[in-house]
């Protein structure tokens, strides 16, 4: 395969590929298209606008899904090696963008293209192989209900070790709703990619290639990409190394936002059983990280499997320790470990589970649901909930599959109060009303109730805000976390590294300069994350959002957290925050935008 | 003189790395500022000093959250008899 233009860091194309008839060609990618959206989410976006991607069904054989990478994926750059994953969420009905790492990132860019865009539908079970020789499918049927780890290890031994997969477990096949993509261990987790895969019927992607990018400055990158190693092995990011994400667990258990059965309180009494430091004392623990990362956060725990007796290693991050855990009331450590594993393997989103099985739990006691099984606390029903997800015929597993909103639907009798999600995604594990700047990041989030879109908790956890009363002038700092999320999401950078930086976006804006030799200032780095979310917007407008969707659940919205009466949140208030939001966003109050701000110019080629 | 004994006396909890660094969850300290207790704390856990604070001053990516509401990180925060200090990270995310 030819590579384009003359760019450092980018090939200048992209890689379109029809599964239905198997054509596949590169297409341009201008340099002015590239300096505007940068690489990763915000190509991607720009890709599927341009298409009018947002007004197609996402299972519809004429949707798209983009694999994106950036202009630092390949660079010495610690932790660069990641790719978006884009498409409209068959969960939330809204764009969808999900990042995962490693040896696929390196290895996609290195087919000679900075996104695979993706779109029909294979007529059986297939694998995309994309490597030097060009693009091609084969029959995947042997591979049907397998989950990713068999798959992994079967098309390694199909395929050889120069080649990386990209794969869904049972869940992406079958359609569940928060179905992941899998690479190594690492998902592109949220908002149901896997199961935009699986709708083209392609169980997984192999690329290979040998096409590198050049860099503008490549001993000065050196230099530089040597420095950020140095500096991601200090105080910064230790909590991430030696503790793991997990370690979140017991301070939120602390400030009570850690969200229990449903969101019905924010303290578990079992916080501490479940808590990583407890989990270290009884379990055997290592550490692993992405490729080109100097970091290394994972944290893996051996568990005993209960039917095989087979001892495997399972990833415990604070998301799938609240979701599983606390969220459900499982006070037991190697519960969560075992509910993590499954998810991992079937490929599903740990937390949309984590909170569509909470939902379901708590309509079971509610006696909303016929499922008296289904009760906060037992270890058998989570675990036999998520089996149900994967089952096709089982009626209760067909309604977990669709996600807590699509649930509430259909049970009715006003459980939508009480559904943990903001626009069809489950909220993560930190309680609105304790943390009321990431309660408006949750409300205005693209793709719904998000930690990684906004990182507007870092303003909770600190001086600048009363966490429990915010008020519209601290919504500079909120945007500026979704502004800098818009970046790391674009350049490609882990977000565990933004400490590290003293001045991030002049930082980014140095790292462009060494790997592309474009000249773009802090300010235009600056403007690139406005334009990107403004993007992102406009597909949401284009799908069909309206203001009432950027809102929370009304429970949320009408009790306070019973542990601590002054984490209360009203709609007026949240109304407040969002409306100041909106206007300091350069929309109307309302939160639409003014004018075509897509950037897309009808006469670029496709 | 910082740990007199009719200074307040308040309840210092441990979290994540600040925990980590000291080996303990929760002590009880007197001191008349927030400072007065980051030095002890400074003094008494050298992977503490060496990580976490710079003299009685927490160091940046360090907060202390004062009674389960404010996050603050100015040294002179006066201490009242009772208080309970919590000493943590501040990158809470994940
Ligand atoms: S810090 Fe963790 S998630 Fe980020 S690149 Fe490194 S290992 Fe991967």
């Amino acid at each position: 395969m030819s590579a384009g233009t003359q760019l450092h860091g980018y090939h200048g194309q992209y890689l379109w590929i029809d599964v239905t008839t198997g054509a596949w060609q590169f297409r341009r990618l201008p340099a002015e298209v590239l300096r505007n959206v940068l690489g990763g989410t915000g190509l991607a976006v720009h890709l599927l606008l341009k298409d009018r991607q947002s007004q197609v069904d996402p299972f519809d054989s004429a949707a798209a899904i983009v694999f994106s990478f950036s202009p630092l994926v390949g660079s010495p750059l610690t932790t660069s090696a990641k790719f978006s994953v884009v498409s409209r969420s068959p969960l939330t009905g809204r764009l969808n963008d999900s990042l995962a790492s490693s040896g696929f990132a390196i290895a996609g860019k290195k087919v000679g293209a900075d996104a695979i865009y993706i779109t029909g539908r294979c007529s059986e079970l297939s694998v995309l192989v994309i490597d030097d020789s060009g693009v091609r499918l084969e029959a995947a049927e042997s591979l049907r209900g397998k989950t990713n780890s068999e798959t992994q290890s079967a098309l390694k031994q199909q395929f050889g070790a120069e080649y990386q997969f990209a794969t869904i477990g049972p869940a992406g096949e079958m359609g569940v709703r928060f179905a992941t993509i899998s690479h190594d261990g690492r998902h592109a987790g949220r908002g149901g990619s896997g199961a935009v895969l699986g709708s083209r019927n392609l169980k997984a992607i192999a690329v290979q290639g040998s096409h590198r990018c050049t860099w503008a400055h490549p001993e000065q990158l050196i230099e530089y990409a040597r420095d950020l190693s140095r500096r991601s092995f200090g105080p910064a990011t230790a909590k991430y190394r030696e503790l793991g994400t997990a370690s979140n667990l017991l301070t939120f258990n602390r400030l009570n936002v850690l969200p229990t059965r449903n969101f019905q309180q924010g303290h578990f009494e079992g916080a501490e059983a479940v808590s990583p430091e407890a989990i270290n004392m009884v379990r055997e623990k290592t550490r692993a990280s992405c490729a080109a990362c100097t970091i290394g956060c994972e944290h893996l725990y051996s568990i005993q499997r209960p039917e095989s007796q087979e001892t495997v290693q399972v990833r415990l991050e604070y998301e799938n320790l609240f979701a599983l855990g606390p969220l459900c009331g499982i006070d037991d450590s190697g519960t969560i470990l075992e509910a993590s594993h499954l998810c991992d393997e079937y490929g599903i989103d740990t937390i949309s589970a984590g909170g569509t099985i909470a939902f379901a739990m708590e309509c079971a006691e509610r006696g909303f649901l016929d499922h008296p099984w289904l009760r906060f606390g037992s270890k058998e029903a989570i675990l036999n909930a998520i089996h149900r997800i994967i089952q096709p015929n089982d009626a209760l597993g067909r309604m977990l599959a669709g996600g807590s909103r699509r649930m509430a639907q259909e049970i009715g009798h006003d459980t939508i109060r009480f559904a943990p999600q903001v626009k069809g995604l489950e909220i993560p594990g930190y309680d609105p009303r304790g943390l009321q700047m990431m309660a408006l990041g949750f409300a205005v989030g693209t793709r719904g109730a998000d930690h990684n879109r906004s990182g507007a908790y870092e303003i909770d956890f600190s001086e600048a805000v009363d966490r429990r009363n915010a008020s519209v002038e601290s919504i500079t700092m909120a945007i500026e976390t979704e502004d800098k999320a818009a970046i790391m999401d674009s350049l490609i950078l882990c977000k565990f590294l933004r400490r590290v930086f003293d001045n991030f976006f002049a930082e980014s804006a140095a790292m462009l300069k060494l790997v592309t030799g474009w000249n773009m200032t802090e300010s235009e780095i600056r403007s690139a994350a406005v334009r990107i979310i403004t993007m992102k917007k406009q597909f949401n407008i284009q799908s069909g959002w309206t203001p009432e969707e950027d809102t929370l659940p009304d429970r949320i919205l009408r009790q306070p957290l019973p542990e601590d009466p002054e984490s209360r949140l009203s709609s007026e208030k949240l109304q407040q925050l969002i409306t100041a939001y909106n206007l300091a966003r350069g929309w109307d109050a309302d939160g639409w935008v003014p004018g075509d701000q897509t950037g897309i110019d009808a006469a670029e080629p496709s | 003189m910082k740990r007199q004994k009719d200074n307040p006396e308040v309840t210092v909890e441990f979290f994540g790395i600040v925990r980590a660094r000291t080996g303990i969850a929760v002590k009880k300290m007197r001191g008349i500022t927030l400072g007065d207790i980051i030095q002890q704390v400074s003094d008494d856990y050298p992977d503490f000093a060496r990580d976490c604070a710079d003299g009685f001053q927490l160091r940046t990516g360090f907060a202390a959250n004062m009674n389960g509401a404010a996050f603050v990180t100015d040294s002179s925060t006066l201490l009242a008899e009772g208080d309970v200090v919590m000493l943590m990270s501040l990158d809470a995310g994940g």
